[in-house]
């Protein structure tokens, strides 16, 4: 009697490349995606006409404003711990951020360059250039710094560390900018989540721009102009932002009453968003096949 | 127990080449460089001015662009105001009083110091000195302060204290009473707005 055993046979099985780092696209999708959602909840319950009491104001944006920072706690920092080789220097880099928006780039803007005071008051061209080279000029370099010294070029062991970092010195920055603002009056929640999401996007926006240049040039240094392109490149973009938003949420002359409108402001915070870090991963990634064709090529 | 040595196996730095360097230092200039440019249009736009003539007054200055010039009213000559400050709005005002033969710049101000404690809340003025302008005319400086208050009633606002500053020159037979107000918070930082136009009157 033939007797079969109950074992299969089956293929070795093949193994499977453990990739070592954190995926850092999918973290910034989930926490950007989370961000504008809690902005949306709270225009959907505006729109139908729910009001929230009056002393929740102050708590609910303060805990907005807090919002971007505990997304990124949670969806990097916190995923960084359980991958095999972690970015080691990201809580480093949001703190320093942080600070050196409190200390040195608020100060910067609001007192010794007094911006708003009288950029808001000259023509769209002026406008745009003005906060390109103030506020732009500022943050952007302030930004800068802080990565080129804290884990320049040792901490980039791959393209994507530099998305990681410069994530992580925008959200610093931006957590500040915005506890500045909601701390200054709690503007009610619909307000201050139209305002965070648009804080959030331009600081992450031009930071990831000049993390590219970063990026190229530890990677692949063969030009030295475009880390300074990628950081002109970032300036523009801050200043064209901020004068668009301005002149697309003011509230227009009317006799009856005028309100600045927050959900414009969250749209187009939505489509600045969007737009150029599509094209930012898009190009991340045509960079990184281009590294691997050419070593592919060196091994033949 | 013997001491156990801790070694650290730290990877060898990399040396950063040339084009590396070169890189960091054209991103830092560009930085810098938009920075100065920021710096140029700020100067010229908080400096820009507007031309004011007055042929019948015998006066010329140079205002601040974008504030409201107002000629109508028979306390002053001319009037401009900072209508985007937010609060007590900063007042640049040239009047003329004829006086006496005899009269002094002392005088004047203590007549005008009369005329507003009567219409502002809490006047007082406060010690007054000698000052020679920038067209090299001598003339008296009393500082004084008082508090205003919103008009409007359902704008729940609380009163503001202005310091205010008054210099009067005696030319003529008339007295050139040139005066400056502002929000106290601001005063100082609104003054070389006012050194401005001192700097560029003529009478």
């Amino acid at each position: 009697m033939v007797r079969y055993s109950t074992r299969l046979l089956t293929p070795p099985r093949e193994e499977e490349e453990i990739y070592p780092y954190r995926r850092v696209w999918p973290s910034l999708i989930i926490e950007m995606a989370l961000l504008f959602g809690a902005a949306a909840v709270f225009f959907a319950l505006d729109f139908v006409g729910f009001a929230l009491p009056e002393p929740v104001n102050a708590p609910l944006s303060t805990g907005l404003a807090l919002l971007p920072a505990g997304l990124w706690a949670i969806f990097s920092l916190w995923r960084e711990q359980h991958v095999v080789q972690p970015r080691r220097r990201l809580l480093i880099v949001f703190v320093v951020s942080a600070l050196a928006a409190n200390a040195l780039g608020v100060p910067l803007l609001d007192q010794t360059l007094d911006v708003t005071a009288w950029l808001s008051l000259t023509d769209t061209v002026e406008r745009l250039l003005g906060y390109a080279f103030t506020m732009g000029a500022v943050q952007e370099l302030i930004k800068y710094l802080i990565l080129r010294w804290t884990i320049w070029p040792d901490d980039l062991r791959t393209r994507l560390d530099a998305v990681a970092y410069a994530a992580a010195c925008a959200v610093g920055y931006a957590t500040v900018i915005n506890l500045h603002f909601v701390l200054d009056g709690f503007p009610p929640p619909d307000v201050a989540a139209s305002r965070i999401c648009f804080t959030v996007t331009m600081h992450l926006v031009p930071t990831c721009i000049v993390s590219y240049g970063l990026a190229q040039l530890r990677f692949s240094p063969t030009s030295f102009v475009l880390l300074p392109f990628t950081m002109l490149l970032a300036l523009l973009f801050t200043g064209v932002g901020t004068a668009v938003r301005a002149g697309l949420i003011n509230a227009g002359f009317s006799l009856g009453i005028s309100t600045p409108n927050a959900l414009f402001a969250l749209a187009l915070a939505f489509i600045l968003l969007v737009a150029p870090m599509t094209s930012i991963a898009f190009i991340y990634v045509a960079a990184e096949r281009r590294q691997q064709e050419s070593e592919m090529g060196g091994d033949v | 127990m013997s001491e156990m040595a801790r070694i650290e196996i730290v990877g060898e730095r990399e040396a950063a080449s040339r084009v590396q360097r070169f890189s960091h230092y054209f991103t830092i200039s560009v930085c810098i460089g938009a920075l100065l440019i920021a710096l140029n249009m700020r100067t010229q736009f908080t400096t820009a001015s507007t031309f004011y003539t007055n042929v019948q007054a015998g006066i010329s200055v140079r205002y601040p662009q974008g504030w409201l010039l107002n000629e109508d009213d028979a306390d002053y000559v001319m009037r401009v105001r900072d209508l985007t400050r937010m609060g007590y709005k900063t007042t640049i005002q040239v009047g003329i009083e004829p006086v006496g033969s005899g009269a002094s710049a002392q005088n004047v101000l203590a007549l005008l110091s009369i005329r507003r404690s009567t219409t502002l809340a809490t006047y007082r003025s406060l010690s007054s000195e000698a000052i020679v302008l920038p067209n090299e005319l001598t003339g008296l400086r009393q500082r004084f302060y008082f508090t205003a208050t919103e008009t409007d009633p359902f704008l729940e606002s609380i009163p503001v204290v202005v310091s205010g500053e008054d210099i009067v020159v005696i030319q003529r037979g008339q007295a050139v009473v040139i005066t400056f107000l502002a929000d106290s918070a601001t005063f100082d930082v609104e003054y070389a707005v006012f050194q401005r136009f001192l700097a560029n009157l003529e009478f």
